[in-house]
C-alpha cells in the first residue's frame, strides 16, 4: 500500500522530488504529510529558486522563480510582523534584520511555509556589522557578527567608535557567543563598507568591499586571524562579487570594455580567469547600456549557483552546477514582468538563491 | 595448470526461497549485491536454503533479472541502461513490491532507481491525479486539506499534470 510505505523509503523517494511536486504529493493523505514535514533525508541536487524581494518599497512579499517549470509566483511575506531587510540565504530560509531597529536585530524566515522567528539579541548591540553564514543545511547553520559601531557611542554622539569583536550564533544552542576581539582596521572597513554577504570557503569566511577599489577580507575561523586579499583588476571593474564553487574562491567581475570574468583564487593567491559570462547572455543583460555599472548589476550566489540580475522586470543571467554530469552551464531566466496575466510594476530587488525547504524546521519553532 | 585455473573460476551457488515457497538458484557472486544476503554469507549461514519470507515469487524474479544484468561481468553499460529504463516502467504495484524488496535485501543501486521512478511518476502532478495513480484514499477532512494547500499555495499555480499517466 502506498499510503502506508515505511518512512524510510517514502523519504527516499520525496528526496527526488522538486519542491513544488513535493509540495502537492504531501497533500495527497496523512502519512505522506507526515513523512514531508519530518523527512529528514537531505533532497537530491535541484537548481536553486531565485528569490526577489524589493528594497525600496516595503511590501511584504517576494517573487519566486521555479527553474524546474520556468515560472514565477508570488509569495506574501505576511507573516513577518515588522518592515525587514534581507541579508542573505541559509539553505531554503531567508536570513533578515528588522529595518526599523538602528542596533542589528536578526530574524529568519522561511517564505515556502510561511515561518518567522526572530533570533535571541547579540551580547552587545551594534549598528551595522558585517553578517557572516557558515550553512550546513537550513536546520544546522552558524552565524558570524563582526564589528559595527558600539550602541553607546551613538548615543553620546562622542566620536564614533568601532566594536573590533567577533560574536557566533550557533543554531543547534541558540544562542550567541563572543569569540574576541578583532584588528579595529577590520573592524572599521566591515562597517564603513556596508559589506555584501559572506562567502564561506575551506575554513575561511570571507565579504568584499561594495565599490572600487575592491578588496577581500578574509576571516579563517579556526586560526582565529584575519587577512586582506587583492582583487584582480579591483580598481576597474564596475561589479565584483564573491563566488564560492566546488570548494574553491571565486570571484565574478565586470570590466567596461571586456565584459564579465570569473577568476578563481589559485594557490599563492593567485586569481586566475576560468570563464567568461557568454557575451550573448552579458549583452542581453546590459540591454545595449554597455556599462555593467549603468545598469547596478548585483550578483548573488550560492554552493552550486550563481546568478547576475538588475531589478524584477530584466532577465537574470544564471552559472549553475547540472545535476546530471557536474557541468557548470549559463542560463537565461526571464524576469517577473506579471504573474497570473497581472501586469507587475518593475522595482529594484534584493535577489537571493534558496533551495525551498518544506520539512518543518526546528530553528523556526523554538 | 589447468587446476589453478578452475580454482580461480569456481562457481558458489545460492538458494534463494520466496514466500510462496519456490526456490531459485543463483550465483554467489550476483546474489551479494544484496548486503542482506551478504552477510549471511558472511556469518555462514548459505549453506542451506536462504528464505526471503518477505518477497513472493513475482518480485523476486524481477530482482533477481535487476541483480544478473547489474552483476559486473556480463553487461555493458548500454544494455543496462536500456534494461533499467524497461525495468521501471513496470505497472506501479510492481515497483511497489521490488521497492520493497529491494529495501529488505538491502540492493541500494535498486532501490534508488525504483525510487526516483516512483518520484518521475509524481512529479508535477496535482494531488488528485497522484492519489488515483496510487490508489490512495485522502484521510484528510475537507478543512485540514485547504489548511495544508494553504501552507503551500505556490505549489498550486500553473500548470499542472491532471494525467494519469
Amino acid at each position: 500500500m502506498w499510503s502506508n510505505l515505511p518512512f524510510d523509503i517514502l523519504a527516499n523517494i520525496f528526496s527526488y522530488l522538486s519542491p513544488d511536486s513535493l509540495a502537492r504529493a504531501k497533500s495527497a493523505c496523512k502519512n505522506w504529510y507526515t513523512c514531508a514535514k519530518n523527512s529528514a533525508s537531505t533532497p537530491r541536487h535541484h537548481p536553486p529558486w531565485f528569490v526577489a524581494l524589493p528594497t525600496r518599497i516595503t511590501g511584504h512579499f517576494c517573487y519566486a522563480h521555479n527553474p524546474i517549470d520556468d515560472s514565477w509566483h508570488l509569495l506574501p511575506l505576511d507573516f513577518i510582523p515588522n518592515p525587514i531587510r534581507p541579508i542573505a540565504a541559509i539553505g531554503g530560509l531567508i536570513l533578515l534584520r528588522e529595518a526599523t531597529a538602528t542596533t542589528l536585530q536578526l530574524a529568519i524566515c522561511n517564505p515556502f511555509t510561511r515561518q518567522f522567528r526572530q533570533l535571541p539579541k547579540l551580547n552587545v548591540t551594534r549598528t551595522n556589522p558585517a553578517v557572516g553564514v557558515i550553512e550546513s543545511n537550513s536546520v544546522k547553520f552558524k552565524l558570524y557578527v563582526a564589528g559595527g559601531m558600539s550602541e553607546a557611542s551613538t548615543i553620546n554622539g562622542g566620536g564614533v567608535s568601532y566594536e573590533p569583536t567577533l560574536e557566533v550564533y550557533d543554531s543547534i544552542y541558540n544562542n550567541w557567543k563572543k569569540i574576541g576581539s578583532m584588528p579595529v582596521e577590520f573592524a572599521v572597513r566591515l562597517t564603513v563598507w556596508t559589506p555584501n554577504e559572506s562567502v564561506y570557503c575551506n575554513g575561511v569566511l570571507y565579504w568584499i568591499t561594495s565599490a572600487r577599489a575592491y578588496t577581500i577580507m578574509g576571516y579563517e575561523i579556526g586560526k582565529n586571524k584575519w587577512r586582506e586579499l587583492s582583487v584582480p583588476m579591483a580598481d576597474r571593474l564596475e561589479f565584483a562579487a564573491l563566488v564560492p564553487r566546488n570548494g574553491k574562491l571565486s570571484l565574478v567581475g565586470g570590466t567596461r570594455n571586456a565584459g564579465a570574468c570569473i577568476w578563481e583564487l589559485s594557490e599563492g593567491n593567485n586569481w586566475r580567469i576560468i570563464e567568461k559570462v557568454p557575451q550573448e547572455l552579458g549583452t542581453r543583460l546590459l540591454e545595449g547600456k554597455g556599462r555593467w555599472g549603468s545598469i547596478n548589476t548585483k550578483c548573488v550566489c550560492t554552493a552550486g549557483a550563481m546568478c547576475l540580475y538588475r531589478d524584477l522586470e530584466s532577465g537574470m543571467v544564471i552559472w549553475r552546477k547540472c545535476a546530471k554530469n557536474d557541468k557548470w552551464e549559463w542560463h537565461w531566466i526571464e524576469g517577473c514582468g506579471s504573474i497570473k496575466g497581472m501586469k507587475l510594476q518593475n522595482f529594484p530587488i534584493k535577489g537571493l538563491l534558496l533551495h525551498p525547504y518544506l520539512a518543518s524546521s526546528s530553528v523556526l519553532n523554538q | 595448470m589447468a587446476e589453478a585455473s578452475s580454482s580461480i573460476t569456481e562457481k558458489f551457488f545460492l538458494t534463494l526461497k520466496s514466500s510462496d515457497g519456490d526456490e531459485f538458484v543463483l550465483e554467489e557472486s550476483i546474489a551479494i549485491q544484496s548486503i542482506t544476503i551478504k552477510n549471511m554469507v558472511e556469518d555462514g549461514c548459505s549453506s542451506s536454503v536462504i528464505p526471503l519470507s518477505k518477497v513472493d515469487t513475482e518480485t523476486l524474479i524481477k530482482v533477481i533479472e535487476y541483480m544478473k544484468m547489474h552483476s559486473s561481468t556480463s553487461s555493458n553499460e548500454e544494455e543496462i541502461e536500456n534494461f533499467d529504463k524497461k525495468f521501471v516502467s513496470n505497472s506501479i504495484n510492481t515497483i511497489l513490491n521490488i521497492l520493497e524488496a529491494a529495501n529488505f535485501l538491502d540492493i541500494n543501486n535498486l532501490l534508488e532507481l525504483c525510487a526516483e521512478a516512483v518520484a518521475n511518476r509524481i512529479k508535477n502532478k496535482t494531488p488528485e491525479a497522484v492519489r488515483k495513480i496510487f490508489n490512495i484514499t485522502s484521510d484528510f477532512t475537507p478543512e485540514e486539506e485547504a489548511e495544508i494547500r494553504n501552507e503551500t499555495p505556490w505549489a498550486f499555480e500553473g500548470n499542472l499534470d491532471h494525467s494519469l499517466d
